[in-house]
């Protein structure tokens, strides 16, 4: 038990107790950081970046088409979970895991009619992720294809838990 | 040891007896703080050598440029009994800040553009500081009264972006210019030279 120093043993006591949660904290810290960097040199990270622009890119060209408009955009082998919201798109491995960082980008589109749901991978088989885009009378909407499920909100996928 | 150290009134815990903590526990506080700044740096070092990220600005400036250009809301002329936007043709009543502004309205926007209209190739080829890095353009009314030469995706940001944007810099944090000239009739029947500047932050 830590007790406040009188004598000389109590006060290397309680200097361990402290010593020994600094090191929990820095375990801590530097274990997340240690997570994001091999995320990192693996490319998992720049995977999750690129298909973010890619898809937010997609989307301001969609709403740019001075007509209407049908974009079918392929994950292609990536198995990636999209969440577009807020004229935001995240692009996580499992959006349930909710201290994975995600990779992030924004499109213009900051108004009521924005696109928004959750695109999920129905299963591991090899078919590409489809994401449907379209714009007809100059609303966009979109909707997945392939292996590929749309969700409303993310208590549908990950339960309310 | 003096009664007024400052680490010593912050060590000091009085218990029932008076007793008081050693200093050398405070001292771990800014230790653990340190041996946290060193993994952050070490972090970032890494960071630094690992490629996490492209650029798109450049592919995102032309997309949005054609944005203004081509949607309904934008300052192309709309023919609005047959809801049909003509793409090419400038409407200088709808050339506007105010138009633009609502069409690329977004909180905090990580990309910025100002669209300055010419008449005629001469003004475009005199306006040369329009395109950045320069001088600031002048914002000219084309008529007493009338719209401006010049409208904004968002001018705010745009105007604090712009000395960074002049000033060249790389790296992260740095603003980089993406520049373009389109070729447009007017709905006045006259054609103009259109120049985007799109800032964008890295």
């Amino acid at each position: 038990m830590l007790r406040s120093g009188l004598g000389k043993r109590g006060d290397t006591t309680v200097e361990m107790g402290f010593f020994m949660i600094a090191l929990i904290i820095a375990a801590v810290v530097a274990g997340s950081f240690i997570q994001k960097i091999v995320s990192d040199i693996n490319g998992e990270t720049f995977e999750k970046n690129y298909i973010a622009r890619d898809i937010a890119l997609t989307i301001d060209v969609v709403y740019a088409a001075p007509g209407d408009v049908e974009f079918t955009y392929s994950l292609k082998s990536f198995k990636l979970d999209v969440d577009i919201r807020e004229s935001k798109v995240d692009v996580k491995k499992n959006v349930c895991k909710k201290n994975e960082l995600p990779g992030v980008y924004n499109f213009f589109g900051d108004r009521e009619d924005a696109l928004k749901g959750i695109i999920v991978k129905k299963d591991s088989g090899p078919a590409p992720m489809l994401i449907v885009f379209s714009k007809k009378g100059g609303e966009v909407t979109m909707k997945a294809d392939g292996n590929a499920a749309l969700h409303e909100a993310i208590s549908d996928v990950c339960g309310k838990a | 040891m003096k009664k007024n150290n400052w680490m010593l009134l912050l060590a000091r815990q009085k218990k029932g007896d008076g007793g008081i903590l050693s200093p050398k526990m405070v001292l771990l506080i800014p230790d653990l703080l340190f041996t946290v700044v060193v993994i952050v740096i070490t972090y970032f070092f890494v960071l630094s050598i690992i490629l996490t990220k492209t650029s798109v600005s450049d592919v995102e400036s032309t997309i949005l440029a054609s944005y203004a250009h081509n949607s309904k809301e934008g300052f192309s002329l709309l023919d609005a009994k047959l809801d049909r936007v003509y793409p090419g043709v400038v409407d200088p009543a709808r050339f506007t800040t105010v138009n633009l502004e609502s069409l690329f309205a977004k909180e905090n926007p990580a990309i910025v553009g100002r669209f300055v209209k010419n008449q005629t190739i001469i003004d475009h080829l005199r306006q040369q500081e329009a395109k950045l890095p320069g001088e600031p353009v002048r914002c000219i009314a084309t008529e007493a009264g009338g719209p401006v030469n010049c409208a904004y995706t968002n001018q705010k940001k745009f105007e604090r972006w712009a000395p960074y944007a002049r000033v060249g810099g790389k790296g992260e944090g740095s603003v980089k210019p993406y520049a373009e000239v389109r070729y447009v009739d007017t709905a006045g029947g006259k054609g103009a030279v259109v120049e985007t500047v799109f800032l964008a932050a890295s």
